[in-house]
């Protein structure tokens, strides 16, 4: 929010100050209604494919859907969270509990760049300070084994 | 100003013959399209017998609910898409009815083929509610889809559907005498929310605890 500030008032040094007023209301008014987070299309997918188990605010319900608040995928950065949503518990079940029979299910649908906005969406939400890179998710997801 | 007076004493006499029925007073409807026999009598619609097994590997039949009512459900542990709000609904009714032994929970996992007895143990555990008062069962597969439509609910599998299942999210409350009595939406709260009063009317009927199953 910060940066884009600065850098609009920097740009306003290019436009001619008559045209000043219009050209910097539009992007004001456009960071007033939407850019509350740079992470709003992470959220959107996190309100379709995850909020009805674990909750609007990752609290998760009763010991089913874990909470998300204290998982250690998202508060000890781990690359593999890309393939928990993506695998759900296949992927869960070969790395921890072999005898869990937990009911998250694959989101085969999620690409490579909306697992990475969720991603940072939760590390954003749950204010960890880490960021993901698209790279990155990239090659966790290509070595998801389960 | 006289007729103004005459007409509020009769808005008073009114609203006290027709605004006091507390909620004592109120009965819940019998549901669903009744039969009528050839001697002229009716027979309402109740839900039919069965025999299924619950998490415990307990048989439940309708004897199982004797003098109780219970609320009904069909669901299956794995679904994505509407059974989570379906099951923290239905969890907020048990929760509101919490130690009272007149009502009781069924929900039918219509997923025969994964939702066998132990995985449908962990899921009651996971819960955290009493297994006597919350059975979660299987059974014959067509025998679950036969009985969610006496449920007014239907189920069958659809390779298409999230999770591999279709079936509508309805929530049925039963009385002792195996009638139909209130339904909602278990996926829209404020639909629970007054189904949770409808429940409460159901269990201040006096016969209640008294009624034989039949």
């Amino acid at each position: 929010m910060k940066k884009t500030l600065r850098l609009l008032l920097l740009i306003k040094n290019f436009i001619p100050p008559k045209k000043r007023v219009l050209w910097l209301a539009i992007p004001v008014f456009c960071i007033l209604i939407n850019c509350s987070h740079p992470y709003q299309q992470g959220e959107r997918l996190y309100a379709v494919n995850c909020e009805r188990c674990h909750g609007n605010d990752g609290e998760g319900f009763e010991n089913l859907y874990p909470s998300l608040v204290k998982s250690g995928f998202i508060q000890n950065y781990s690359p593999s969270l890309a393939c928990v949503i993506s695998h759900g518990s296949h992927y869960l079940q070969s790395r921890q509990d072999k005898n869990s029979t937990g009911g998250m299910p694959e989101n085969p649908h999620l690409s490579a760049i909306e697992v990475l906005n969720i991603v940072n969406f939760l590390h954003h939400k749950f204010e960890t300070g880490f960021t993901e890179k698209l790279t990155t998710v990239e090659s966790s997801l290509k070595n998801c084994e389960h | 100003m006289r007729t103004f007076s005459i007409q509020l004493s009769v808005i008073l006499l009114l609203s006290l013959v027709f605004g006091c029925q507390d909620a004592n007073d109120k009965a819940l409807p019998i549901m669903g399209i009744p039969t009528i026999t050839e001697s002229g009598d009716t027979i309402q619609h109740s839900i039919p017998d069965y025999t299924f097994i619950d998490q415990d590997s307990n048989q439940v039949t309708p004897a199982t609910f004797s003098g109780k009512a219970y609320v009904a459900d069909f669901f299956f542990t794995s679904c994505p898409s509407i059974c989570p709000i379906m099951t923290k609904e239905m969890k907020r009714i048990y929760d509101s009815f919490d130690e009272d032994d007149r009502l009781m929970f069924l929900s039918h996992s219509i997923d025969t083929r994964h939702d066998s007895v132990p995985v449908l143990k962990e899921y009651a555990n996971k819960l955290n509610i009493d297994h006597n008062r919350w059975r979660f069962v299987t059974g014959e597969k067509s025998e679950i889809y036969d009985i969610a439509n006496a449920y007014f609910n239907i189920a069958y599998e659809d390779p298409d559907a999230p999770g591999g299942y279709d079936h509508s999210g309805k929530l049925i409350l039963v009385d002792a005498n195996r009638h139909v009595r209130a339904y909602c939406e278990g996926t829209d709260h404020e639909s629970v929310t007054k189904f949770i009063e409808d429940i409460e009317i159901l269990l201040h009927e006096k016969d209640l605890a008294a009624s034989p199953s039949n």
